[in-house]
């Protein structure tokens, strides 16, 4: 079969994505071609968009389940895949919805929200299956660049015009440092394709005790932590947050809620397999654990995991404005999610996969209840939560429940994402290195127990604190659908978690070697 | 090889010298009789207008970068068009040769490529980046 | 006067990054810092096209290079948009008066 044979043949497994290009370009024509006045315009460009999400879904759904590199083995496509395509889907259609009702998108400049955020949906697929360095340098970019511009995206408004020049610069730095990186990669081995990585990094890498040249060894630990670099910048670990907060506070909320959620599980997606491939000596989670020139990547992981959850959880700690306070709980979050990479095992992986599931869901119910409460109060401080029990009970109860299952307290859906992650390092405790992963889970226990505080504070302002003056919350009817939706699938999954176990155990297989 | 960079080094040396001897012929041997004719910026033709370190307007700006990005999305024809003609044939090339028929993927790549930024052209265009007013 | 080897490629590329990173940490100027951003990109490129010609061999690198190269017109692009409404709002570009986002 020649390249141009297997490039048609590479499409038809490619439909998804091919659905959701042809759907960008058809909203930003759409955004030009109906009118500005027209009273349907935000009716037609939403449903516009929930159909080519929609359309993606069908194709995604009846595209045949198997391991496959596609277009030369630039892209995978695998069970693992499949699964962040759904959240991903999941995640955009929530985020249309949410942002339809929303008082941030004003209806001349809607559509062309949608049409960048499904731009960043279709750079998240990409960032999922991309096998090649070239691939998943494009693939972060496709999620960036729109990204900055919809963090800028209310106008004349001088906090997020600061928020996305914040981004944009942390942003390109990073993704510079990591291309960089990337480049050094590309010399050392000669290949961009992650396939040939893992195999040609092994005998280049060998540990002095085999005959390896201590100089190729560092050189590629340099470029490595570059690589880190970019994909820390991505999922918000510390020290590459300092964007986090500010676009947060900056950004259209509805945005944010999809922020906090898509891109970083497309990040974690990303790290596994490049993880699992290239800085695999052998391949796989158990190939990562026996770590590539000399250094022990999973205690690296680790490291940061427990300074990235220990570090967004005391800054969440005095926060006073809630998407602050929620910025840094998703950087603790980021933290928490990376103890499942560190445990470099088939259950670290499917805990992540469990975990960045049920974050979608409190985390974006989260951010509902934060847009609700903002619409009516004007602000979205803790003192805006003031009184709320008695205000509106179902908004003040499901904000409740999203808070106590970010918490990770039981019989909540975030208590089985936790026990999961715990369970993944644990598993570890007799093995080498045992003291440092119980060590690990300590700190995680630690930091949960610190998390409940700030919480709490919030709880404690909607069920104690009096509400100040007079004021009527009431929630659009479309938000406390979605918020009684998101806190019961949050309790049913909190006491029957075995779907998401099967189907994250059947998403398990990936390529990390063509 | 390092005599091939002989010719280069003279040329530079050269064209140094020549620049170097008129400047001082004109500095050392011309006579100067100022005037203020003489003094203004284009001697022989119309006077300027305004300062040339003034800003522009800043509707140069958008158009600028929307040049920038369109100009550069260029780049991604030239190795397609090195490619084309394996591209159009529908088995491999034989010498250069394709006997087993046409294919219209070379075509029909390159077409949807240009017909996103088609639709980015209209875009920018209805939302008033080109025009002026 | 000696061949051209990939070392000297590599040293002119790490300066670039180091310039780069040195305009982006130092410089105040929001679009100096887009030109340090700039200068990493150029590094990292000149890094893919030599290791293209001298380690790997086929047109890898240079197809690397390629998209990098429309990438960062791409980022510039976002980023000198991002600028230009920020100054509009604000009449500065001084990224230390950016501080209206505090904790």
């Amino acid at each position: 079969m020649t390249i141009t044979q297997f490039n048609i043949a590479s499409a038809s497994w490619f439909r998804p994505e091919l659905a959701l290009t042809a759907g960008i370009l058809l909203l930003f024509l759409l955004d030009v071609l109906v009118r500005k006045q027209s009273r349907y315009r935000v009716a037609v460009l939403t449903v516009a968009a929930l159909a080519c999400v929609g359309v993606a879904a069908a194709l995604l759904a009846f595209q045949p389940v198997e391991s496959r590199a596609m277009f030369n083995g630039m892209i995978a496509s695998d069970p693992f895949a499949t699964f962040w395509k759904w959240l991903f889907l999941g995640a955009a259609a929530l985020t249309v919805l949410i942002a339809a009702r929303s008082d941030e998108f004003p209806s001349p400049r809607i559509g062309v929200f949608y049409a960048l955020l499904l731009s960043v949906v279709l750079g998240m697929f990409l960032m999922a299956t991309s096998l090649d360095l070239l691939m998943l340098y494009l693939a972060i970019e496709m999620v960036s660049l729109p990204s900055y511009a919809i963090a800028g995206y209310k106008p004349g408004d001088r906090r997020a015009a600061e928020a996305s020049l914040k981004y944009v610069i942390y942003g390109g730095v990073a993704s510079g440092i990591m291309l960089f990186g990337l480049s050094y990669i590309y010399g050392l081995v000669g290949s961009t394709n992650l396939t040939a990585l893992g195999v040609r990094l092994e005998s280049l890498a060998a540990p002095a005790s085999a005959g390896g040249q201590l100089g190729l060894r560092v050189a590629l630990m340099v470029a490595v932590i570059f690589v880190l670099c970019g994909i820390g910048y991505k999922i918000a670990a510390v020290p590459w947050h300092m964007w986090c907060p500010d676009v947060y506070e900056g950004a259209p909320t509805p945005f944010v809620a999809f922020l906090s959620v898509g891109p970083k599980a497309a990040g974690f997606a990303l790290a596994v397999r490049v993880f699992y491939s290239f800085l695999a000596s052998g391949g796989g989670p158990e190939g990562f654990a026996r770590g590539l020139a000399d250094v022990p990547w999973p205690a690296v992981v680790g490291v940061l995991s427990a300074v990235t959850m220990t570090l967004g959880n005391l800054s969440a700690l005095h926060q006073n404005n809630l998407k602050r306070l929620l910025a840094y709980s998703s950087i603790s979050h980021a933290g928490y999610a990376l103890m499942g990479l560190a445990a470099a095992s088939q259950l670290g992986v499917q805990s992540v996969m469990i975990y960045m599931l049920v974050y979608l869901v409190m985390n974006l119910g989260a951010f509902l209840a934060v847009i609700a409460i903002a619409q009516a109060t004007g602000s979205e401080t803790i003192a805006d939560c003031n009184g709320l029990s008695r205000r509106h009970p179902l908004l003040a109860v499901t904000f409740a429940v999203f808070l106590f299952s970010l918490t990770g307290l039981p019989p909540l859906a975030g208590f089985v994402g936790k026990w999961y992650l715990f369970v993944a390092v644990l598993s570890h405790y007799a093995g080498d290195g045992g003291a440092w992963y119980v060590t690990l889970a300590v700190i995680a226990a630690l930091n949960t127990a610190i998390s409940l505080y700030y919480y709490v504070r919030i709880i404690r302002a909607m069920f104690i604190e009096a509400p100040a003056g007079e004021l009527v919350v009431r929630p659009r009817v479309s938000y406390q659908i979605m918020l009684g939706t998101f806190s019961a699938a949050l309790l049913l999954f909190g006491v029957w978690w075995n779907p998401l176990i099967e189907w994250t155990q059947a998403s398990l297989t990936f390529l990390t070697r063509g | 090889m390092p005599s091939d960079y002989i010719a280069v080094t003279l040329v530079i040396l050269v064209g140094t010298v020549v620049a170097l001897q008129f400047w001082a012929l004109a500095k050392f041997v011309g006579e100067r009789r100022p005037s203020a004719a003489k003094d203004i910026a284009y001697e022989a033709g119309s006077d300027p207008v305004g300062d040339p370190r003034g800003r522009f307007p800043v509707r140069f700006y958008p158009l600028a970068i929307l040049f920038v990005v369109f100009d550069i999305e260029a780049a991604f024809l030239y190795p397609w068009a090195v490619d084309f003609r394996e591209l159009s044939c529908a088995g491999p090339l034989r010498a250069g040769i394709c006997a087993t028929g046409i294919s219209l993927l070379g075509f029909g790549a390159a077409l949807a490529f240009l017909v996103v930024l088609l639709v980015a052209l209209v875009y920018a265009w209805r939302k008033g980046v080109i025009g002026w007013e | 006067m000696p061949h051209l080897t990939l070392s000297h490629f590599l040293v002119v590329s790490a300066l670039l990054f180091g310039f780069g990173v040195l305009a982006v940490v130092t410089r105040r100027n929001a679009v100096a810092v887009l030109m340090g951003i700039e200068l990493i990109l150029n590094a990292a490129n000149l890094n893919l096209v030599a290791f293209g010609r001298y380690v790997a061999g086929g047109i890898s690198g240079q197809v690397f290079g390629l998209f990098v190269i429309v990438l960062a017109a791409a980022e510039a692009a976002v980023g000198l948009a991002i600028i230009l409404a920020i100054y509009q709002m604000v009449r500065n570009i001084d990224t230390s008066q950016a501080t209206t986002l505090k904790e």
